[in-house]
């Protein structure tokens, strides 16, 4: 039987600390959406459905040709209609599984997120009836699933994420170009990787995407380590990919490292936007409603 | 190149720490793993090129600081060409090793220098090494190998006025053989000769005693007469004040001493009932041991034999003063001068002359035979007397008569142990109306007359004291004066106490007439020998030349017990310097500091400091 969560138990489970105490990837991704939900029914980014399922109370935000011009005739109030969503999307959940997602900060590792978050996105898709696959990939494609709308997808999705193991290198540019000549129907592409990769090489590989008509919505996870550096004395970097070693002093290299580090985010950040694809910067500590908005606004896009 | 610290060399090898530490580091560096470093390797090739050389900068840097550091405690110097050398071949060196030189690092310094002359000569060039004392063992030329061997093994051991004979020799051997003379010495101002060798080219002089040395010495240890006092005088031959901690028998006195001054302080131990008392002063060690304990033999208290000659009745006013005190101790026999030709003197320890006049040559004869077989004598001098067939001290050159009516005691010489303690004030109006002129050099000055011609002297090398006056009104007033009596007994115990032989100083030798001719157990600070005696005026005579350790002596021979007390000379510890500028002047090459050698230590020291400043800002950088 399900469990039936108040809204402000639920919008703990945004909080990737709390979530990554959880053992089950479904019941994660259950509860984050849940969480998600009922976090929703405070903001504007609710309805957009196109069969009718009932009105509300009008909202600030809200758009104003949603509102039923008849009940506020008959009750000289404002409602608007909320609908059930009809979809003919089709998402492909990208998850990166290279080495390089193994680092860990905080509770999670960035593939422990970047999978809860999957799992999340692919509860929300499934649970609007929209189609959803997965491609789990390093430096080549390890696992394809190819989208389904029906309810029992989602274990299959969720079964992948829940065995991902990091592995192997990086090679994005290629995998994305292998995988934009694999996926042929237009849909939605929803990259979840740290995109540790040269980013003129992978920002030509989404125009790839693009150029195949997909919308392409892409979630640069990171940690703060990788970001700032901010090791108090020198230490010996691993590189979990390549296990190469590297010597560094951070207060002297660390600098020169976070301005390097920030031309490497602007690079993505432009060739994204140049590229008309969304770009999100998360880190690890990032609540997941954050993504799942980005993923909402750009499927509302969509309608 | 060379150490002056060697023994701290060993400490360079902490100059490693900072190499150590380094690699520690590295080893206990925490591992990080990290998604890429991809971006990090672009930084790399801008950053860390810079990063690690500031590391490997800085390692080196902290490595050049401490060695610099480490190796400035050992004292490091180089050799160059001796100045004033030239291209000398042959090399005589005088190492001056007189007890001055023991005081702080001066014979370190003399060694290290000799070392530079000998290491400055060519490989064919010959040393000839000499010591003031003469310990050094070779007496020909020799390598500078065999020389600088010989040199390890020269100590301090003689006294300071050894120097002016030793050069004399010196420049002699040097003159023969057409070396050039270096003369290595702390320029200790008694020791300095009054006129330096002429010799072509000018000798060398190495001033061995730059660095400053304080010193306080015990510089006299008398037993004061009639009660049993002990008188020790200290004396501060420093430029600054000095408190020191004096102790005798175990009592502790306390001393505040200013610059160059001087106390006598007196303690009453307690002596042994029977048998000679040993005594000894002691402060505690500075930078000059060799003066700081002073020994003393008290002897065992008993008669003292006195053959008194006389002609005339006059004279007994010394007999009436030799009489004044019945515990004197004495047991007098006063002969005429006719009769002293027929008296054994064997059986006298002290011999009165008080008409010299009246004696014959013969029996002059007899009394230098007693003299120099260890007797002592008392000799009134008069100013008339007739020089022949007299030995040297008992001639004179005539009387000496004042224009004004008398003399007057002009200095009393109370520093000596004869009239220590008769002090300033008994000789004030003593008035001397002719005296005899003492033309004898082996004589020297005791109590001095407004003349500047002496009253009382006594020989360097006999046990006798001569007056330049008799005892007689028509003469001197001296023995109506109170201070008469007690002087004739004060001379009686000087010259009793120099039969005893208890004021033995450092480098002379121990002369003792013996009943036996068996072997002399010789019982010295730092050991026993056992001595055969020679035979001196058919008479067996112990001769002991190696008393140059100051301590008790213990001469011991078939059931016969003698003991000595054996001391530095009162002024070997004023070790006040002779001015290097006035030996300049007077055509004399003098060195100083380390002979031909330069001292690393400050050029490491600001090596150390730049080091330390350049390390700050590559740190700031």
């Amino acid at each position: 039987m399900p469990v039936t969560l108040d809204s402000a138990s639920a919008t703990r489970f945004l909080d990737p600390d709390v979530v990554a105490r959880l053992k089950s990837i479904d019941l994660k991704a259950r509860l984050v959406v849940e969480g998600f939900l009922a976090g929703l029914h405070r903001s504007p980014y609710k309805g957009f459905s196109v069969e009718f399922a009932e009105h509300r109370a009008y909202m600030p935000g809200d758009e104003l040709k949603r509102i039923d011009w008849r009940v506020y005739g008959r009750t000289d109030r404002f409602y608007v209609r909320e609908y059930e969503e009809e979809t003919n999307l089709r998402a492909y959940l990208l998850v990166d599984a290279s080495g390089s997602m193994a680092q860990r900060s905080g509770a999670m590792t960035k593939l422990e997120y970047a999978s809860c978050l999957a799992a999340s996105l692919g509860y929300l898709l499934l649970h609007q009836k929209d189609s959803c696959g997965l491609v789990v990939f390093s430096d080549r494609v390890q696992t394809y699933v190819p989208p389904r709308s029906s309810a029992a997808h989602l274990n299959v999705v969720l079964k992948h994420l829940a065995a991902l193991k990091p592995t192997g290198d990086t090679n994005l540019s290629a995998t994305f170009h292998q995988l934009a000549e694999r996926i042929r129907r237009r849909g939605l592409v929803i990259i979840i990787s740290d995109l540790w990769d040269d980013a003129g090489q992978v920002v030509k590989a989404l125009r790839h995407f693009r150029h195949r008509k997909h919308e392409v919505l892409c979630f640069h996870v990171t940690t703060p380590e990788e970001e700032k550096l901010d090791y108090r004395n020198p230490v010996v970097l691993k590189d979990l990919e390549t296990g190469q070693e590297l010597t560094i002093d951070p207060r002297v290299i660390g600098p020169e490292y976070r301005r390097s580090f920030a031309e490497h985010f602007a690079s993505f950040e432009h060739g994204c936007r140049e590229a008309l694809v969304d770009y999100h910067h998360i880190t690890t500590a990032t609540p997941f409603d954050r993504a799942l908005l980005a993923y909402l606004a750009r499927r509302q896009r969509l309608r | 190149m060379g150490f002056a610290s060697s023994g701290l060399l060993p400490l360079t090898a902490l100059a490693l720490i900072p190499l150590v530490i380094h690699l520690l580091s590295r080893l206990r560096l925490k591992r990080v793993a990290f998604p890429s470093l991809l971006l990090l390797q672009s930084v790399r090739r801008e950053r860390f090129s810079w990063v690690r050389m500031k590391e490997i900068l800085l390692l080196i840097l902290r490595t050049i600081a401490l060695l610099s550091l480490l190796l400035a405690l050992a004292r490091p110097f180089v050799r160059a060409r001796l100045p004033g050398l030239g291209q000398a071949r042959d090399l005589v060196l005088l190492v001056d090793d007189s007890y001055s030189m023991s005081a702080g690092n001066r014979r370190q310094d003399a060694l290290e220098a000799a070392r530079g002359y000998v290491a400055g000569l060519a490989q064919s060039g010959r040393v000839l090494l000499m010591t003031t004392s003469g310990s050094a063992p070779d007496t020909q030329f020799v390598s500078p190998r065999a020389a600088l061997t010989a040199l390890q093994s020269a100590a301090p051991s003689g006294r300071a006025d050894l120097l002016n004979p030793a050069l004399g020799l010196a420049a002699e051997r040097a003159g023969k053989a057409g070396a050039r003379l270096v003369v290595i010495t702390d320029l200790q101002r008694r020791a300095m000769p009054d006129s330096w060798p002429r010799l072509s080219p000018a000798p060398v002089v190495h001033d061995a005693g730059t660095q400053q040395v304080e010193n306080v010495g015990v510089s006299g240890l008398t037993m004061l007469p009639g009660a049993a006092t002990v008188a020790v005088e200290v004396t501060n031959f420093g430029t600054r004040p000095a408190r020191r901690t004096l102790t005798l028998a175990g009592d502790v006195r306390v001393l505040e001493l200013p610059a160059g001054g001087r106390e006598v302080i007196e303690f009453a131990p307690q002596l042994p009932s029977a048998g000679p008392g040993l005594i000894s002063a002691g402060l505690g060690r500075d930078s000059l041991a060799i003066d700081d304990t002073r020994y003393l033999v008290v002897p065992e208290h008993g008669l003292a034999r006195v053959l008194l000659v006389e002609s005339s009745d006059t004279v007994s006013y010394l007999r009436r003063a030799l009489s004044a005190d019945s515990s004197a101790g004495l047991e007098l026999h006063a002969v005429s001068p006719s009769a002293f030709g027929r008296q054994n003197l064997e059986r006298y320890d002290i011999v009165i002359v008080a008409d010299p006049a009246a004696l014959k040559p013969a029996d002059w004869n007899r009394f230098d035979f007693f003299l120099r077989a260890g007797g002592a004598g008392w000799l009134f001098l008069d100013a008339g007397a007739r020089p022949e067939g007299r030995p040297a001290y008992a001639r004179s050159s005539g009387p000496a008569r004042p224009s004004s009516g008398f003399f007057s005691v002009r200095e009393p010489g109370v520093a000596h142990p004869l009239t220590a303690a008769l002090g300033h004030a008994g000789w004030k109006d003593v008035h001397v109306w002719q005296h005899a002129v003492l033309n004898s050099a082996d004589l020297r000055p005791v109590v001095l007359l407004s003349d500047n011609g002496p009253l009382v002297a006594e020989h360097t090398e006999l046990n006798l004291l001569v007056w330049s006056v008799e005892p007689l009104p028509e003469f001197t007033d001296l023995p109506f004066r109170a201070l008469f009596p007690a002087l004739v007994h004060q001379t009686l115990g000087y010259l009793a106490g120099r039969s005893s032989e208890t004021g033995l100083q450092c480098g002379d030798t121990i002369v003792l007439r013996l009943r036996s001719s068996a072997p002399v157990t010789v019982t010295t600070p730092t050991g026993r020998k056992v001595v055969e005696p020679g035979i001196r005026l058919g008479r067996p005579v112990l001769e002991y030349a190696d008393a140059g350790e100051p301590g008790f002596y213990r001469v011991d021979v078939e059931g016969e017990t003698w003991q000595l007390a054996v001391n530095t000379a009162p002024e070997e510890g004023n070790l006040t310097r002779a001015d290097p500028a006035l030996l300049r002047a007077a055509g004399v090459s003098v060195n100083s500091g380390r002979a031909g050698e330069s001292d690393l230590t400050a050029p490491l020291l600001w090596l150390a400091a730049l080091a330390f400043v350049l390390e700050m800002l590559v740190l700031l950088v």
